[in-house]
């Protein structure tokens, strides 16, 4: 029997398991959380849920609880070769799995928002603070600024206030207009997403009590050991710094490729989202017809809609497995495609009021945290030559070498290349990745148990 | 942009530069042309050790030329490149193999090359603490040491420029033509011309040669690496072992660099390589055998690079012996790194006098292209 193996346990990956066992297929899911549920629904199990959404969430872990496949939580996958043979450790032991078919079902990141000071203590990412609110009650001992855009930012302020935490002000870098310029997106985006723009509405009142500095083009975190204050400018020109101890930023949320890139799929620049994304076709099977990508981590499309693309997903393992016919496939996939189609509408939507902040990178901001290389190092060594390339400039630089793998300066090398030298994303690529993925001790590689 | 020259240089990794630089420093004009960007391939993806521990004989009088030449880089390319002289050790695990390494050094001190001595067990803890109890002693050779890759790439690159060496990156070589006394190098339809020209062009040199009309064998090697986490000054030499495949050493930013040759897949038409991971864990299987408190460190990276082995796994430089104004100086098999700034001086001597006082008579490329290679007598 073909033996699958589910990358990531949250909405994507326990849907996609589920589906899988449906046709019969043997599924393993393996994810690096203690327990189901992947970001958003991060300790769902031990919550009381707050929301439609968060009911949602705890029913469909219950039922990946239930579905029977083997379930390994806890697990690191730190490297995924073309075969596909996927690497792993699991309680200190790293192992090789060679299963038949891998859907990976990893999620998305959050994308990297350089300013200077943006590596000081102090200053962090919303979702980081979103999960700490959610898996450890841990509400922040300072009044928060939060600062940056997109709808996760809004949701924060919405359940840290609802926790008792408190939110100092918000400095909002949505550029000015993006309303009035969306008008036209909304009817596409109602049916799929009239709830959420509801939830989101109701939000933006909440928050009108809040102190809100809009139209912000630039933003500095400042202090010595610490954040102590930070320092903006709006777009008309008015600056200012505030006291903070706490600054959380947020700029929407990228897919995470760097499986897929370790597996050597084909990607492709989303010049919407501006973001790279791994190439699928109609079933979510990228270019190496063993691997199949589900949910955001084949394009950012919410949680909801990672379901549906898992669905589908699962059913192009089947087929692909020969397990069910191709006509089948597509009859249990069409109504599954409709609303991945009506869910595109409402991204279109958001992609449109929320877009990645494309300001210019001050020559201080340190791109490559590792590393602690600027954007101004990356500059002088990227003029007068055009054919360094993501990995060029690693090389000449440092950056990107660091135990992130790039997660956090990949895309704003990509970004600075295209400043100086021009030409488009798809062409300059990004950072080759270099294996482990994930954290491996040399002890763990020297016991591989490569007899799996 | 003039496409003429005195000398045209095939590959933009350290041995092309350095060659580029030594020529441009004669007075002659140089233009570079690298088909990807500098240092791509073997020479970004080098551990850098600088050791004349264990070279084949043919080797060491260059070798011998280059560690005092390596002592005194900033005189040379304007930068330390990060080398330190913190000495290379081959260690004994077993009383067959601490014999076997007292006969090679006792080989090398009756043909007078004392590089090489041998250290004892109380000696060597005393110098490598972490090592494990059950190492017996070894050879130490105290004034090799490691150097920083991306440094020495940075610092030859900002030399050579400085040299007004014409650097293209993004220039390949489609096909090699003899005119008269003129070498005629084309990147598709443009041309280069000049009367002198260096093959330095790495895992593709045999490419090159045989667009030469020089036809040498070459295998492909892409050995690996891995890189830990930075941790507190650990140890100092870089140390290999007799009886396994390894090299271990503590590199200027604190990470551990454990290589010493395993193998990963090498992909030469796409330019591009693959950990090989089982292979890989033997490598981390032999650093913590020989250091037991690294099992916990984290590796950050891990990487392979591409370059030429020749059969007799010694170096080639030389002049063609078929095609006139031609240096060859490639297959440096995995140890080419300590061998640049002596070669480049050759390569120089060699084209522009016709003869060199640096011995590579053993390096030869007529080795591969006058009937079978030679017998070696390489010594470890």
């Amino acid at each position: 029997m073909s033996e699958i193996l589910v990358i990531g346990a949250g909405p994507a990956g326990m849907s996609a398991a589920i589906e899988l066992l449906s046709h019969g297929l043997s599924v393993t899911v393996v994810d690096d959380q203690p327990l189901p549920g992947g970001r958003i629904f991060a300790a769902i199990e031990s919550r009381k849920p707050h929301s439609d959404e968060d009911q949602s969430g705890t029913d469909l872990v219950a039922r990946f609880r239930a579905s029977g496949g083997n379930y390994l939580p806890l697990t690191e996958v730190w490297q995924i070769e073309p075969g596909p043979r996927v690497f792993l450790t699991r309680e200190g032991r790293a192992t090789l799995l060679e299963p038949d078919f891998v859907l990976l079902a990893g999620g998305a990141q959050e994308r990297p928002m350089p300013f200077p000071g943006w590596q000081l203590p102090g200053v962090m990412t919303v979702g980081a603070a979103q999960i700490l609110l959610k898996t450890a009650r841990q509400i922040p001992d300072h009044p928060v600024w939060l600062a940056g855009s997109g709808p996760l930012l809004l949701l924060y302020a919405h359940q840290l206030t609802a926790a008792g935490g408190e939110i100092a002000g918000i400095l909002d870098l949505t550029p000015a207009g993006r309303q009035a310029a969306s008008l036209g997106l909304v009817p596409a985006a109602l049916g799929y997403g009239w709830r959420d723009l509801l939830r989101g509405l109701g939000w933006k009142i909440e928050l009108r009590k809040i102190r809100t500095i809009s139209d912000v083009v630039s933003l500095e975190a400042v202090g010595s050991e610490c954040l102590e204050s930070v320092h903006f400018q709006t777009r008309s020109g008015i600056s200012g710094d505030i006291d903070a101890k706490l600054l959380f930023v947020h700029d929407g949320v990228v897919p995470g490729i760097h499986n897929t890139l370790a597996a050597r799929c084909d990607h492709r620049w989303n010049t919407q989202q501006r973001c790279f994304e791994p190439i699928v076709d109609r079933f979510g099977q990228t270019s190496n017809p063993s691997i199949f990508v589900a949910g955001d981590g084949a394009s950012i499309a919410g949680a909801r809609a990672a379901i549906s693309s898992a669905k589908v997903a699962a059913t192009g393992v089947a087929l692909a497995a020969g397990k069910i016919t191709a006509s089948n496939a597509d009859r249990v996939s069409k109504p599954l495609r409709r609303k991945l189609k009506s869910a595109a509408g409402f991204r279109r939507l958001i992609d449109s009021l929320y877009p990645a902040s494309e300001g210019s990178v001050d020559d201080r901001t340190i791109i490559c945290r590792c590393e602690e290389v600027t954007a101004g190092a990356l500059r002088d060594q990227l003029r007068g030559r055009p054919h360094l390339g993501p990995d060029g400039l690693k090389s000449a630089t440092r950056a990107g070498m660091g135990p992130c793998q790039g997660r956090q300066c990949g895309l704003s090398l990509t970004r600075l290349i295209e400043e100086i030298h021009g030409g488009a994303p798809n062409e300059i690529g990004f950072l080759r990745i270099r294996p482990p993925l994930k954290p491996l001790t040399i002890g763990e590689l020297a016991a591989l148990d490569t007899d799996g | 942009m003039s496409d003429i020259a005195d000398a045209l240089v095939i590959g933009g990794g350290l041995h092309g530069l350095s060659s580029a630089l030594q020529l441009a420093r004669r007075g002659v004009s140089v233009i570079l042309l690298e088909r990807s960007r500098i240092g791509r391939h073997s020479s970004g993806a080098s551990a850098a050790g600088v050791r004349t521990l264990g070279r084949a004989r043919e080797e060491m009088p260059a070798a011998l030329v280059a560690m005092d030449m390596w002592h005194n880089m900033e005189g040379l390319v304007g930068d330390d490149c990060g080398f330190h002289a913190n000495g290379q050790l081959l260690i004994a695990e077993t009383d067959a193999e601490l014999e076997d390494l007292r006969a090679k050094v006792d080989v090398l001190r009756r043909d007078g090359f004392t590089n090489e001595e041998m250290i004892g067990a109380n000696a060597l803890r005393e110098l490598v603490p972490a090592i494990a109890p059950h190492v017996l002693g070894g050879i130490y050779a105290r004034k090799d040491g490691a150097a920083d890759p991306h440094k020495t790439l940075a610092a030859y690159l900002r030399a050579v420029r400085n040299a007004g060496v014409t650097v293209l990156e993004g220039v390949g070589v489609t096909q090699l033509e003899r005119k008269g006394s003129t070498w005629h190098v084309r990147n598709g339809a443009r041309t280069f011309e000049a009367p002198l020209l260096v093959n330095a062009a790495g895992a593709w040199a045999g490419q090159i040669a045989a667009m030469a009309g020089d036809f040498i064998p070459l295998e492909t090697k892409a050995s690996m690496m891995i890189v830990t986490e930075r941790i507190a000054p650990f140890v100092r030499p870089t140390v290999g072992a007799a009886g396994r495949v390894l090299s271990f050493k503590q590199t200027n930013q604190g990470t551990l660099l454990i290589g010493g040759g395993q193998q990963g897949r090498a992909d030469l038409e796409n330019e591009s390589t693959e950990i090989d991971m089982q292979r890989l864990a033997k490598s981390a299987a032999a650093a913590l055998a020989i250091f037991p408190s690294v099992g916990r460190l984290r590796i950050v990276r891990t990487w392979a690079g591409l370059e030429a082995k020749t059969s007799d796994y010694v170096a080639i430089a030389g002049l063609s012996p078929n095609a006139p104004g031609l240096m060859h100086q490639f297959g440096f098999c995995g140890h080419g790194f300590q061998l640049v700034p002596v070669l480049g001086v050759a390569a120089a001597d060699l084209l522009l006098d016709g003869r060199t006082d640096i011995d590579i008579s053993g390096l030869s490329p007529a080795r591969f292209l006058n009937g079978e290679p030679r017998s070696t007598s390489a010594v470890g």
